[in-house]
């Protein structure tokens, strides 16, 4: 586990802040203001911030259902859902679905003793 | 942000100013503060679990455990995110509340607003950058 903290400035006339520099790095005392613009956006982004990175680390609401069929449902506190099936032939199917998107890896035990791995 | 209040001076105390006293708008106006707070903690990743009273009416006395729990929501949410370095410290009781004390509840919580916002405005976003890399926030090649 790692505890992750966020930049959390405490003068809002300084986010957008950028300091020139000399060619070896040391600053100059001099600042531009700056932000990404990159106009209308077609999806809301995912920020990289403690949230999801704690997120990673297993720390997300989540409530877990096991199925009269097998199956295990796993939703987190935002709505998203990932199904785990256990197929007959011994591969497990999980597929996360995010509003209309969805991705689903295919674990496979092949007979040599590997893994596969297969994402669609 | 936050409509709180924060200038509460001694003058109001003098001349009985509706700033100059504590009663159940001050309590409601400060739980719903931080309840909206803590909602905007837990939304960035920094939940808080606390209690809340928002209907305060002028009949009710509140107890001494409602006061503790009261002052303990601020401080969970300053030891759970952070605080302005060198900024007043919250009271260590509502007892002998007094208007800089009140003052410095409110301001607190205009404090922490502040932080979440400014945070929240340098977060850097999926697919914008590399790790690693030390540029112009939302540089990428």
């Amino acid at each position: 586990m790692i505890d992750i903290k966020d930049l959390v400035p405490i003068d809002e006339e300084k986010l957008y802040r950028y300091e020139k520099v000399n060619p070896d790095g040391t600053g100059k005392g001099e600042y531009v203001y700056l932000k990404y613009a990159p106009g209308e956006l077609a999806q809301e982004p995912t920020a990289v911030n403690r949230r999801l990175l704690m997120a990673m680390q297993g720390f997300l609401g989540q409530t877990t259902v096991f199925n009269p069929d097998g199956s295990i449902t796993e939703t987190n506190q935002d709505g998203d859902a990932k199904v785990t099936v256990f197929n007959s032939d011994g591969s497990i199917t999980e597929t996360f679905t995010s509003g209309t998107m969805g991705i689903t890896k295919t674990t496979t035990f092949n007979v040599d003793g590997s893994i596969s791995e297969v994402i669609s | 942000m936050f409509d709180l209040i924060t200038d509460r001076e001694r003058s109001d105390v003098d001349n009985d100013t509706a700033k100059g006293s504590y009663n159940y708008t001050d309590l409601n106006r400060v739980e719903s503060a931080v309840q909206e707070l803590a909602g905007l903690l837990a939304d960035q990743g920094y939940p808080v679990t606390l209690d809340f009273k928002t209907d305060w009416t002028r009949t009710d006395f509140p107890t001494e455990s409602q006061m503790v729990r009261y002052l303990e929501n601020v401080k969970k949410c300053v030891s759970q995110y952070t605080k302005i370095p060198g900024s007043t410290t919250l009271p260590e009781s509502m007892q002998d509340i007094n208007w800089q004390k009140a003052n410095t509840i409110e301001q607190t919580l205009m404090d922490l607003q502040l932080l979440t916002n400014n945070m929240k405005s340098t977060y850097r976003y999926s697919g914008t950058f590399y790790a690693g890399h030390s540029g112009l926030r939302g540089y990428c090649l």
